[in-house]
């Protein structure tokens, strides 16, 4: 059939890891939700929000249950698929995994079983504290698994053990304190928070539209709406701090994300839309914005960015002449729009919807166009984590 | 994608290729095999997935609840001590 | 062999130890849920004693294998590897089970509902099988080459011993199980297991006799470790036993713990076997030994110092959980 056993390795890990990113961080996200709500409820003592806790949270729970078979099917799948990968770097990999399973799945698995089976025998604050430490759990095992992560784009702490030819582990600190692992985390947590808030409100707009439990789902819907917005300006601004890292640490692929085969001029201009030729290494009708990249990357009104061409060679005399570097520039260049500008768009719905559902002037339900919106909305997150 | 794709051809940037990182005992047809397993196995739970969500939307925030498997006989939802 | 490389192949031995122990009886109420309950208020039965323990009893095999990936990569790498397909199932299984309590909840029709506990039952025998077949078959001489890479042969991986291997361990999950439902259930539920045990146990006895023969056939604990294979082999008869005892006399606590020891002592069998080995090759020379198999003196102190912090305070809260749900789950309609 042509493909390879390194092809279908492949597409398998990007598989089951797309997978795995659909349903992580909207779980993970939605035990932020669902603790918020219980919260509420603990706080005002209002019956609409035990209501709501009781609802999203089977929401949750679904999502939860999906999103840990996922998991399991990564942590087998380095030793079956990648098992020279497991042995060159089991040193470092392995231990952020068990750290993860240790601290946070232990965490995040016993206390939902209480959430989940001691709603009429603890007291609403010490069963609200349940959710609580099941969303630490799950947050918790994002840190760990990002940290191998952040290893695989930024190596540090390690040594090359030249009797065996493995990577080994020679500063625990380094890989914990690795600054991919700050810039990665926060900005995949945002995304997870996103993704939440996103649905929710996007599941009570469609319930809105058919007029359905209005009280409900309004409610519903503002909190969906606050998570969401202060999570995509959280993902936009931590976004940024990883442009500041990846453009010093990986050339290449911040060149590719913005479709640069030549070094650009100084300042530098973000291209909006363009047509890549990847074979040929040239672009054309491009859409610029003068001065924009410079300020995006170095936040200044200078500074020039260097192009795929020139990571190519750098990357070629550093490691030798006998592949070349590139990478595949035109999903990283529309990925990264789709991404960026689906963030901005997110902010926008959000404090739209915000706004026209306030409490002193409630017109939401009479603008459908924006219920649409935001029903369409709740797909969104999905594909930008995707795209990420 | 972009994390992922943005570090090729490295499985570890600067130090290790995806070439080099596979199982030499993974055979293409045991890929294939997982392969469309995990596709079918995904859709299918994803599908159900979304079909419950919608479900639950359609029978509303007043229909009983699941938090507990469905088993409120012994561990009730609503009742609270105070 | 540094004390830091013994400890952690000791530490994996626990946390199989605790998987299976635990794990074991999740495994074994969801074979219940067919072979045992009668009606779909028994089978809610069932699930009510496991509901809110099984994920937190699944993490023991996740902790397992990420230690193992942690403190022995060679092996880890070699086993999963060189097993693909065992393990592939057996994660299809999980996968299974570890839907199939939501979304029968979820179900509104009871074709629905039934459909999904056919997953929680399918998803409780397929792990215990396959994996009492995997730890068989890594006692036995498998074919590997001078890199570490296992090629077992169909034969190295279905054989009599790993059969009778996975039926064991599928078996006396089952009777775990239900010496668990003895303990945590009243009414028909519990006086129907009860009876279930009365008689498996002897099934147990003819497969114990016929699982120590075999051992001492297909594999060389008996040449190499002779004196601590033959205790474990007698231990575990003896908690057979004992368990028979336990049963005869319905002493549920009893009951579970000898079952819970037997199935211990079997992966203990296996680790005192394999020792100073991690797999067995047909030609000698290519075994993969501990001190070849293990992470750096560095990576197993960090294990070890985080270990020692964290296990305790997860424990703490584990067992918590188990006494807050002490309580017996009542016949439901």
């Amino acid at each position: 059939m042509g493909a390879t056993v390194l092809d279908l390795a492949r597409f398998q890990f990007a598989m089951t890891t797309v997978f795995h990113f659909f349903f992580v961080p909207f779980s993970i996200g939605m035990a932020l939700v669902t603790a918020i709500m219980e919260t509420m409820f603990v706080r005002t003592k209002k019956p609409l929000y035990k209501q709501m806790t009781l609802f999203w949270g089977k929401i949750f729970l679904l999502s939860f249950a999906v999103g840990v078979v996922t998991g399991i099917i990564q942590e087998f799948q380095f030793g079956m698929n990648w098992s020279n990968y497991s042995r060159f770097m089991g040193d470092i990999f392995g231990a952020p995994l068990a750290i993860e399973a240790l601290l946070a799945f232990f965490m995040e698995s016993t206390f939902i079983g209480l959430w989940m089976f001691t709603w009429d025998r603890f007291k609403p604050s010490l069963h609200a504290a349940m959710i609580w430490l099941v969303w630490l759990g799950t947050t918790l095992s994002a840190i760990w698994i990002l940290s191998a992560n952040a290893f695989m784009q930024h190596p540090t702490g390690f040594a090359i053990n030249q009797a065996t030819g493995r990577v080994k582990l020679v500063d625990f600190g380094a890989v914990i304190a690795n600054p991919q692992l700050w810039v990665e985390f926060p900005h995949v947590i945002f995304g997870a928070f996103t993704t939440a808030g996103f649905a929710v409100a996007g599941m009570a707009a469609w319930r809105l539209l058919k007029h359905d439990h209005e009280d409900f789902y309004l409610h519903s819907l503002r909190i969906g709406l606050t998570v969401g917005l202060i999570a995509v300006v959280g993902a936009i601004g931590v976004g940024d701090l990883q442009t500041q890292f990846i453009i010093k640490d990986q050339p290449m692929k911040f060149a590719a994300t913005e479709g640069i085969y030549k070094n650009t001029k100084d300042p530098a201009a973000w291209t909006v839309v363009e047509l890549i030729d990847s074979k040929n290494h040239k672009v054309s009708n491009a859409v610029d914005v003068p001065v924009l990249l410079s300020l995006l990357a170095y936040h200044k009104t200078s500074g020039a960015v260097m192009g795929m061409d020139q990571a190519n060679a750098e990357l070629q005399a550093k490691y030798g002449k006998d592949k070349n570097y590139y990478v595949p520039a035109k999903t990283l260049f529309w990925s990264f729009r789709v991404m960026a500008g689906g963030g901005v768009v997110l902010a926008l719905i959000a404090i739209l919807g915000l706004w026209f559902s306030r409490a002193k002037k409630n017109t939401l339900m009479h603008k459908r166009w924006l219920l649409w919106l935001l029903g369409l909305a709740l797909w969104v997150p999905f594909m930008l984590n995707a795209a990420g | 994608m972009i994390t992922e794709l943005g570090r090729y051809p490295w499985t570890v940037y600067g130090l290790y290729t995806i070439q080099d990182a596979i199982s030499a005992t993974t055979t293409a047809g045991q890929l294939w095999f997982s392969n469309i397993a995990y596709l079918l196995i995904f859709s299918l739970l994803g599908g159900v997935m979304v079909y419950f969500s919608h479900q639950n939307l359609v029978l509303g925030p007043d229909a009983p609840g699941t938090l507990n498997y469905g088993i409120d006989e012994i561990t009730p939802l609503e009742g609270q001590p105070s | 062999m540094s004390p830091l490389q013994l400890l952690w192949f000791l530490l994996l031995a626990v946390l199989f130890i605790g998987f299976f122990v635990l794990e074991g009886f999740d495994f074994g109420v969801g074979m219940a849920t067919r072979l045992l309950a009668k009606n779909e208020g028994e089978r809610k039965q069932l699930v009510a004693t496991i509901g809110p323990h099984w994920d937190g009893n699944e993490v023991w095999l996740i902790t397992a294998g990420g230690a193992m990936f942690a403190s022995y990569p060679l092996w880890y790498a070699s086993l999963f590897s060189g097993f693909y397909i065992l393990f592939f199932l057996v994660l299809v299984g999980l996968i299974l089970r570890g839907v199939s309590f939501e979304f029968a909840a979820h179900a509104q029709s009871q074709r629905g509902r039934d459909i999904w506990r056919w997953a929680l039952f399918v998803g409780s025998v397929i792990p215990p099988f396959l994996l009492g077949m995997i730890f068989t078959a890594i006692i036995q001489p498998l074919t590997i080459d001078g890199k570490m890479d296992i090629y077992a042969s169909l034969g190295e991986q279905v054989n009599l011993l790993t059969i009778v291997g996975g039926v064991a361990v599928t078996l006396m999950c089952f009777m775990h199980g239900l010496n668990f439902i003895r303990l945590k259930t009243t009414g028909a539920l519990r006086l129907r297991a009860w009876a279930y045990n009365r008689i498996l146990i002897w099934v147990l006895y003819a497969g114990a006799v016929v699982f120590a023969l075999l051992v001492y056939v297909s594999t060389d604990f008996f040449v190499k470790r002779p004196l601590s294979s033959g205790i474990i082999i007698g231990l575990i008869v003896l908690a057979i036993v004992c368990e028979h005892f336990a049963i005869l006399k319905d002493r549920e606590g009893l009951s579970l713990i000898t079952s819970g020891s037997a199935l211990a002592l079997v992966v203990i069998l296996i680790f005192n076997g394999l020792f100073p080995r991690v797999l067995i090759a047909k030609e000698a020379v290519n075994s993969l030994l501990i001190t070849q198999a293990s992470a750096s003196n560095l990576t197993l102190t960090i294990m070890t110092g985080v270990t020692v912090v964290l296990l305790p305070i997860a424990l703490a809260y584990f067992i918590w959980a188990y006494v807050v749900f002490h309580k017996r789950v009542p016949e439901l309609s």
